[in-house]
Order: C-alpha cells, then structure tokens, then sequence
C-alpha cells in the first residue's frame, strides 16, 4: 500500500505543501492554546498531529479550517493566503474536517444529513437521495447503516462513520457529480470508536485518498497507530511544537517521551503504584488478581439470563449471564453497538426506562437490582459510555456535578442542606487529583473538553471510597496517554482493593492491559473465550463475529 | 473572585439595559415634544419620591416577585413553565371561593392563601403529568392553560361567584377575616404583610434550588433526566415536584394579590403578571437578588408612569414601551457574541458559569 502512495504521490508533484501554517497563536482568555504553532501538511502524505489533552491539536485544526481565527500568524493553502471568515468558505477551499464530536443533525436522516452538506435544495427525494448516498457510501468504500434512518438512531462507530462520508463528500463536486476528494483531509481523533478492522478500513482509504494527492492529517494520541500510518508526525506539547519530522525516525517510547515530556503529574494511581511500572507490571500483577480474590467469595455482581429488546424491537441483549466476585476484573471486549450501552444501563438499574421485554434479573451482594437507586445504595459506581449525556448535567458546576450519585449527595447533605464550603473543598481536591482543566468548582461541566468530561466522572465514580461494583464503560475515551495508563491502573487496583470490577471496552490495547478475564459482548450474547485470559487474535475473532456457531 | 464582584458582575448586563432603557425613554418624550429631563424625573420621583410612593412600587412589585420566583425556579430546574399567569389566577380563583363562600372565621386569610397554594400546585401538575407520561413539551400545555385559568375565573365572576347584586362581572368583597394583616397603616394603607412573604418565599426559593439536596436533584430531573436517572434520583418524583412547587408559588401570588390588594375576584385581575415574570426572572439572571431587583424595577416603571402622565403629560404607555425596551436590551447584551466582548474587556466572567450563585 506504501508503495502504491509513493508512486502517486512521486507523479504528483510530491511534498507539495497544501497547508501551511507559521507562528500561529491563539488565546482563549488566559489560556494560551496555541504558542507560536508551524506547521505543515504536504500533499499526498499523512500527517499525524500528536499530543496530550490539551496540548492544542484540535486548536490547531480549527483554525485551518476556519472554525477559529487565529490571534496571530499565518496560515496559507495552496500557497494563498487563506484566513478565512467561516468553516463555509474554508470547504469551499478544499478543506474537510472530521470532527471528535459528532456534527450531524440527530433528528435528520443519513441521507438528509448528507444532502445538507452537499447544498441540495427544493424537492428532496428520500428514495433518490438514498440511492445517491448509498452511491457516495460505495464510491469512498464505507459501510454505512441504511440511509433512510435517524441519525440519532445509530451505534456511535456507524454515526462516526457517516461523518467522515459526509466530510469527503463535502460541496465539491465534480461536474460529473462525483465526489471530489478533498486537498486536506483533517480527522480529529478518528480511530477512538473504531473496533480493529475497521481502522483497518479507514487507513486503507486514508491510504488511497494520499495517494491520490491528498494531504490527510490525523489528530490523536494513540502511538501505535501513528507509527504504521503516518509519514511524518508533528507533536504538540502546551501549545507549541515539539518535534515534526518523519515517522520513521520514532519509536513508541519516543513519541510517548515527546509528548508527556517531564509533567507527568496526571490522573494519579491509587495506591503507590504509578502510571508507568503500572503499564509495566500489568501482567504480573494482573494474573494474580483475579484469582487471588478465591472462588470461595460468593459473587458481588451476579447477571443472571438478562434478555431485552430496544425500542424498535430489535433483540439487543440475548440471554447474558455472568458473575463476578469481589476482587475480581472482567473485560468485555466488543464492538461499539453490540449491547454494550444496553447491558451497562441494566447493570446499573436504568434498564426498565430505555428497554423493552427486559428480562432476568441483576443482583448485587444477592440484593436485586431494579432500579437505579437501588444500584446506587448497593455501592455501584458507573461511568456510562456516553458520559456527556448520561455522567453529567452540563448546566451544573463542577463541584454539584461531583454530587450527582445518591449516596454522595447524601451525605454530603445529611439533613438536606449541603455544606457548600465543604463541598467545594472535597471537590476542589477531586478536580486537583485527577487533573481536570480548567480546575475551577463553579465553572459549568458543559464548558469542559470532552476528555475533561471524561475526568470529571471518573473523579466522582472512581475517587471516592472504595465502590462495591464498579460498572465502567470505556473508560479511556478521549484521555490521552498518561491518563489513559493510570485509568487503567485504577481499575486494576479498585479490583485487588476487592471490587468487582467490570469493563466495556472495544480497544484490544485495553482489554490486553487491564488483564482481567475476558468475555466478548457480540449482537447481544456473551461469548466466552477458550481461556480466561485468551490470545489477542481470538479476541478479535470473538469481536468480528468469526467463529461463532450460528 | 469573591462573591460580590461575582454579583455585580453577573447583574451589570441588566443594570446597562436599564441605563439604556430609561434613555430611550428620554428620546421618545423628546420626540414628543416634552422636555427628556422632566419626564424622567417626574418617573423617578413618581416611583422613589415619597414614602407612600415606595409603598406603592412595594405593593405593585409583590405579585411580580412571586411568580418570578415561580418562573425562576421552574426555569433553573429546565422546565419552561410559560403558565405563571394561569396559576397565579387559579390560586386567585381558590382564594376567591374561601374568602366568599366561607367564614368569616379567624384565620381565613391563612386558608385563603393555602388554598391559593394548592389551586396553584393543582393547575401545574397537569402540564407535569402530560410532560412526564407522555412527553408534551410544557410550553405549549402551560400557555394553553392559562386561557383555561382565565376563562374559568370570568365563568366564576360572572356565575356561582358573581357578587350578590349581580351587577359587575366581579365577586362579593372578601369577609374581613380574609383580608391580608396592613403592616404600616400609618404610611400607606395597602402595604399588606404579603409583601414580606413574597420576600421570604423568593429567597426561600433560591435557597432551596441553590443550597439543598433537593434543589439540586430538582435541577438534575430537569435539565437532564437521563443523567440524574443514572444517579439513582427518583427522577419523576423530582419533576413533578418542581412543577407543583412552581405552581404552588404562583398561585400563593394570586391568593396574595386577592387577600391583600384587590379584595374582589374580576376578570382583569391580573394585568400580565405571569408573563411579566418572565421578563423579571430572566432580567436578574434567574436568581433571587436580580429577580426582585427586576420585579422592583417593573413596579417603579408602572407607579413612576402614572405620575409621569399626571405631571409632565408623557402617557403611561411609554413605561410599557419602556419594559419591552428594557427586555430588548437584556436580550442583546445578554446574547453569546456580546458576552464574549464584555468578558474579552474583562467585564464578566468567562462563559457560563455553573448553576451556583
């Protein structure tokens, strides 16, 4: 495939600098986001942009393609001088973004959501603007679900999935009425809800869009990926650039160096243990931890033939059962859609609210779990798969947010009215200890980063005291590399502090690292692998479908 | 930054609509040919320039008090109750029966204003009901309402309540006993202990939306059920009862208008107060201390314009033309682009800040 691009990009006037960027600044009040950034994408290369949380990545693509003005500096495409007034004018330009957060219309169609972007007016044919979609969808090679649904109906990958369609197709169009790939091409954080092969999928077609003189420029945090993709990579640490140059002259350790450099005092570890020996020492440690726990304990989380419907009907969890003992760590490991978000909120007692013809039962220290109150007082701590609709009340504070769990908010006000100074202080401590930025008490959760949201749950459900159950549904979304490791470590170390530990995840790295026992969540059923702890490869087997007796 | 500068922070966008407000009133008596000074002077002094005037703007101020505190809680606990005017008039209507139809007997005023609480709480539970089983925006059921409430208040006034001579469409005058307790009779004859409650249920309010655990769960039901769901709060509970408590206040505000103002139940009796409320909880940010600064600042406009009309001959009109200037204003300088000058200035804080005062 390497080669391929090459050649292309060799006839076409190769390295041919599409984006340039020199000295840009940008300030949001006294947060300097960016410090004096250069930075270049040549056409028909892939460009990694890399960095922490916070370290200005997506700053810096938003300003390219228009969605900020920068404060000072240049910024040139195609070697024209392109300030530009709107993210409108900027994919007229040749600009496309795929965005972290998701900027289609929920209540619209695929088809509708993409007749938007392509500027469609008057009569609007669903039937003609499904088949064009669908056209469109074969054209670039993604698999999108039926255009005819809701966008707000899709799996979170199918909705990510759409977006980068909707992104490559753009307004710009040949005249033939084909898609036109875009000059850049900007994918901000791409690959978190992808499941393997589909990354597989989508560098394959970042792969062919170089290649065809594209300049594609990724933004993450995730090493490995960087290093089998990218040409050249540039890091970004607190605002300035760190190193630019081709990928090949990094490694993993490199590259991780780079971009944590020496502040490392992120989220911390419980315990003594720290972000690094905890990666480190994950299978050592790991392999004690679940059995150490003993067969003798009777379960704390006990799931017995749970079996539910969605709204629509369909079958979305099929007879799971499974049980997990005080001290004792499951990884269920899945594809994004299929049960995940269903089974966590019957886990944690909302189940009856979203599900249809839900059936068998949960059980917490032998207690029945009917109702999310009755989770909560059982000692269950939950961070829900889409923490920003499901973890937080944006309109709220930091500090009321940290309150939002039955038995916190009691006790912090045991005769109803809460100490606020009190409140505040332990919230203050909370906010230090796992580093959410901007660390103020009274700034609204809504205001935060998505990463930062990330944080603020895992501060109140995993900070406090030692949870009975903890329910966690990937649980490093959007956090970069140090948080993502001492997260992880966390949830090793609540498990030998002995929770019951279970984690979704659809990250292989993940399920690898947290060493816990794995299962696969696969269209609803759990399937068990052939040892407690299996090879990398059957995992993905399980995950993809493959080897299931149908 | 310390709380008071935080204060006067959050309030300066309603203080400059004001400032900007009075000077467009200024203009509009230029353009109408009376001197600008006078005619804001004679408002001012018509609202601020005695003690019986005060007393005036502190009567005019209490029903507007009352539902912007029912409007305030409702909308911090993101339910966007637009039918304070239809429950401020059904706790009117409750108290009318008691204060007619029964006693006198020592205490009715007491009855009259708890059935003015439950008639209030009572009218908003419907829209609760519809929003939380079948998912009707309340927008539309509370608005809807209000012709309901006040529809039923002229049904009453001019059948089963209408006075015994059967001359105007308008009850009997209350027994005595239900009559609000006068505070200062020496002063002003209709300042009514009404005034303190509306004081006292406004901060109580505030109090509870802000510093109680109820409070917050109120606001977490609202403004995300799936979120406080998640939490274990019982989520239906919680919003029905921010519904009913809203009401509730309302309506508290119509018993008091009846017992301590009107005395008689009729169809115009409230001009707007429910709707102005709106204004007034929003003009002080939806919390209690700009809340009743609004409620005042609409009671002044309203006295201060009759004495205005009555000396310099501006008409009285022009304080209503005033208020929507004034609503404009808060409007523009309230809007995200404008924030975000004020705060580049160093005028405000950064962005929302959270739900706290």
């Amino acid at each position: 495939m390497s080669d391929v691009r090459e050649t292309a990009a060799r006839a076409d006037e190769s390295g041919r600098p599409v984006l340039e960027m020199r000295g840009v600044r940008k300030r949001f009040g006294a947060v300097v986001a960016l410090d004096g950034v250069d930075f270049t994408a040549r056409a028909g290369e892939i460009h990694a942009l890399l960095g922490e949380n916070g370290a200005g990545k997506s700053t810096l693509m938003q300003v390219a393609s228009g969605l900020y003005s920068a404060d000072a500096g240049e910024v040139r495409l195609g070697g024209r001088d392109a300030r530009w007034g709107s993210a409108v004018e900027a994919r007229a330009a040749g600009i496309a973004m795929v965005h972290q957060h998701f900027m289609l219309v929920p209540t619209l169609t695929v088809a509708e959501n993409l007749a938007l972007a392509l500027g469609r007016r008057g009569w609007l044919d669903p039937a003609r603007l499904a088949e064009e979609t669908r056209a469109f969808a074969d054209a670039f090679r993604i698999s999108i679900a039926d255009p005819g649904r809701r966008v707000e109906e899709l799996s979170v990958g199918d909705r990510q999935r759409v977006e980068i369609l909707k992104a490559l197709v753009g307004d710009r169009l040949a005249p033939d009425g084909r898609p036109h790939p875009p000059a850049l091409l900007v994918l901000d954080e791409p690959t978190a809800v992808l499941v393997p092969d589909e990354v597989d999928v989508l560098f394959e077609l970042l792969e062919g869009l170089a290649a065809r003189g594209t300049a594609v420029v990724i933004v993450t945090h995730k090493l490995a990926e960087v290093l089998r993709i990218a040409d050249r990579v540039t890091i970004l640490r607190a605002g300035r650039v760190i190193a630019s140059g081709p990928a090949g002259e990094h490694d993993e350790r490199s590259l991780a160096a780079a971009m944590v450099g020496t502040n490392r005092d992120r989220l911390p570890v419980a315990g003594s243990t720290t972000a690094g020996d905890g990666v480190a020492a994950t299978g050592a440690r790991g392999a004690t931890g679940a059995t150490a726990a003993g067969a003798a304990n009777p379960p704390a989380l006990r799931v017995d033939a749970v079996s539910a419907r969605d709204a629509r009907g369909a079958v979305v969890l099929d007879d799971v059962s499974f049980e997990v003992r005080p001290g004792e760590l499951l990884v269920v490991a899945g594809v994004e859609g299929n049960g995940q978000g269903e089974l966590v909120s019957v886990l944690a007692g909302i189940g009856r609210d979203r599900l249809r013809d839900l059936r068998g039962c949960v059980e917490i220290d032998g207690r029945p779990v009917a109702r999310a109150s009755d989770a909560r007082g059982a000692g269950l701590a939950v961070v829900p798969a889409d923490r920003g609709r499901e973890g937080l009340v944006h309109e709220l504070s930091l500090w009321e947010n940290l309150l939002l769990a039955e038995p916190l908010l009691d006790r912090a006000a045991p005769r109803g009215w809460i100490d606020r100074d009190r409140a505040m202080k332990a919230a203050a401590g909370r906010i230090a200890e796992f580093g959410v930025q901007p660390a103020d008490p009274l700034r609204a959760a809504g205001a935060l980063s998505g990463g930062n949201q990330q944080r603020l749950v895992l501060a109140r459900e995993l900070g406090g005291e030692l949870p009975r159950v903890v329910v966690a549904a990937n649980p490093s979304r959007g956090l970069d590399l140090a948080a993502t490791a001492s997260v992880r470590a966390r949830l090793r170390t609540l498990a030998e502090a002995g929770a019951a530990v279970v984690v979704f995840s659809s990250d292989l790295d993940e399920v690898e690292e947290l060493a816990g026992t794995v299962a696969v969540l696969f269209r609803g059923r759990l399937l068990r692998a052939s040892a407690p702890r299996p090879a990398r490869d059957e995992i993905g087997r399980l995950m993809a479908g493959l080897g299931v007796a149908a | 930054m310390n709380r008071l500068s935080a204060l006067v922070l959050r309030l300066l966008p309603a203080a400059l609509a004001v400032a900007v407000a009075l000077g467009l009133a200024a203009i509009v008596a230029a353009v109408g040919g009376h001197a600008p000074g006078r005619a804001v002077g004679a408002l001012v002094s018509g609202s601020l320039g005695s003690a019986e005037n005060v007393a005036d703007v502190l009567v005019r101020a209490t029903p507007l008090v009352l539902t912007g505190a029912a409007v305030m809680l409702a909308f911090r606990s993101g339910i966007f109750n637009i039918g304070a005017e239809g429950q401020f008039l059904a706790g009117a209507l409750a108290a009318g029966v008691v204060g007619t139809k029964t006693g006198p007997f020592p205490g009715q005023a007491l009855v009259a204003l708890l059935s003015g609480v439950l008639a209030g709480a009572a009218w908003a539970s419907l829209p609760a009901l519809l929003r939380i089983r079948r998912g009707v925006s309340e927008v539309i059921t509370t608005i809807l309402l209000n012709f309901v409430a006040l529809y039923l208040v002229s049904f009453a006034v001019n059948g089963p309540l209408q006075e015994q001579s059967r001359t105007y469409p308008q009850s009997d005058a209350l027994a005595s006993t239900a009559d609000l307790w006068r505070l200062a009779p020496s002063i002003d004859d209709r300042l009514h202990v009404g005034v303190l409650l509306a004081l006292l249920v406004a901060i109580a309010a505030g109090a509870l939306l802000s510093r109680t655990s109820l409070g917050l769960r109120l606001r977490s039901a609202g403004l995300n059920a799936d979120a406080a769901r998640l939490a274990g709060f019982p989520v239906v509970r919680d919003l029905a009862l921010a519904f009913a408590l809203s009401g509730a206040i309302a309506g508290l505000g119509g018993a008091v208008e009846l017992c301590g103002v009107t005395h008689r139940l009729y169809e115009k009796l409230s001009p707007g107060y429910g709707y102005t409320a709106i204004a007034v909880a929003l003009l002080g940010g939806l919390r209690v201390p700009g809340m009743v600064a609004g409620a005042l600042f609409f009671a002044a406009l309203g006295a201060g314009a009759s004495s205005m009309e009555r000396t310099v001959g501006v008409s009285a009109v022009l304080a209503v033309a005033v208020q929507g200037a004034t609503l404009l204003a808060v409007a523009v300088l309230g809007t995200p682009a404008v924030a975000r000058r004020l705060e580049r200035a160093g005028l405000r804080r950064p962005a929302a800040t959270g739900e706290t005062s």
